[in-house]
């Protein structure tokens, strides 16, 4: 098989790196699309990862910054462009975990509300919510950058090794110790 | 009172939920973004073309002032010798033929006197 051009698109290339290598041409509509492509997904990936809206939101503008300053050094040979953004978001998500002390407004996650209508089944899982939002807050920022990859952007242990910087066995046994620190911290959770 | 411990399969559906719930309204500014200058790599200067040249040169170089520095050694001269003798020595060698030898007039000043 034929390997593709530098710089131009690989034949099965994502939409998200075919918008990548106009990027790295300085396009600014395409980066534009590109931003409107993934900014959900990172917020979403940010939030999680940090549990505070206004510094994923921050992380989410730094990110895309980057992808715009260094977008010329984007290679689609090493990789799609949503996994190179995911491991810049990634990276500015620990350095800023690292940077803070772990901030939870738990008044909030206490006040989390399901709006269903029976009320006591509502009130079992608010609280279900509500004890694991306060575990996450405790938790190692990487176990929880993991379980996020793991379960909200449904990555393999493999692709979270990747972003990571770190071995599959690794992210299988950060997960496993991620699960069991959860599980004990909502049954420390005051909330009942 | 503390709550029971979460079962394997609740732990999973509240991480599930956790993981699935939207996060709205994102809040990109790109015209901002798109103020920034963009890294492009730099050409590479005439300099650093050069610096591998003028490496070995500079290699070169110490290799044949070392090489002339340890043959000179060869080609020198012999060292000066100083004279171990002391006076005192010289004296009591010949301290009588020395007087003489200083004091024996040659032919020439004995005319002169």
């Amino acid at each position: 098989m034929e390997a593709p051009a530098p710089g131009s698109a690989p034949p099965a290339a994502t939409l998200a790196t075919v918008l990548m290598l106009r990027v790295a041409d300085g396009d600014g509509a395409a980066f534009t699309q590109l931003v409107r492509l993934l900014e959900r997904p990172a917020l979403a990936l940010a939030f999680r990862t940090l549990n505070d809206r206004a510094g994923a939101e921050d992380v989410c503008q730094q990110a895309f910054a980057r992808l715009w300053t260094h977008g010329p050094r984007f290679d689609p040979a090493r990789g799609s462009a949503e996994a190179w953004f995911r491991r810049i978001l990634v990276n500015l998500c620990l350095d800023r975990r690292r940077a803070l002390r772990p901030v939870q407004p738990l008044d909030a996650a206490a006040e989390l509300a399901d709006h269903r209508p029976d009320p006591e089944a509502a009130a079992i899982r608010a609280d279900g919510h509500a004890r694991l939002e306060m575990a996450m807050a405790r938790l190692n920022p990487r176990q929880r950058l993991a379980l996020s990859l793991f379960h909200g952007d449904g990555l393999s242990m493999a692709e979270i090794a990747d972003q990571m910087d770190t071995t599959a066995k690794a992210v299988e046994g950060l997960l496993g110790r991620a699960r069991n620190e959860l599980r004990t911290l909502m049954n420390e959770s005051p909330i009942s | 009172m503390t709550a029971a411990q979460p079962p394997e399969t609740e732990l999973d559906v509240l991480l599930a939920q956790w993981a699935a719930a939207p996060v709205a309204g994102a809040s990109v500014d790109v015209a901002a973004i798109l103020t920034l200058p963009q890294h492009r790599e730099a050409p590479r200067r005439a300099g650093a073309v050069w610096r591998p040249a003028l490496m070995a040169a500079s290699l070169a170089l110490m290799v044949a002032l070392g090489g002339w520095l340890g043959l000179s050694d060869r080609f020198a001269s012999p060292p000066t010798q100083i004279a171990a003798a002391t006076p005192s020595a010289e004296a009591a060698a010949g301290e009588a033929e020395a007087f003489a030898l200083v004091f024996t007039p040659t032919a020439a000043e004995e005319d002169l006197i």
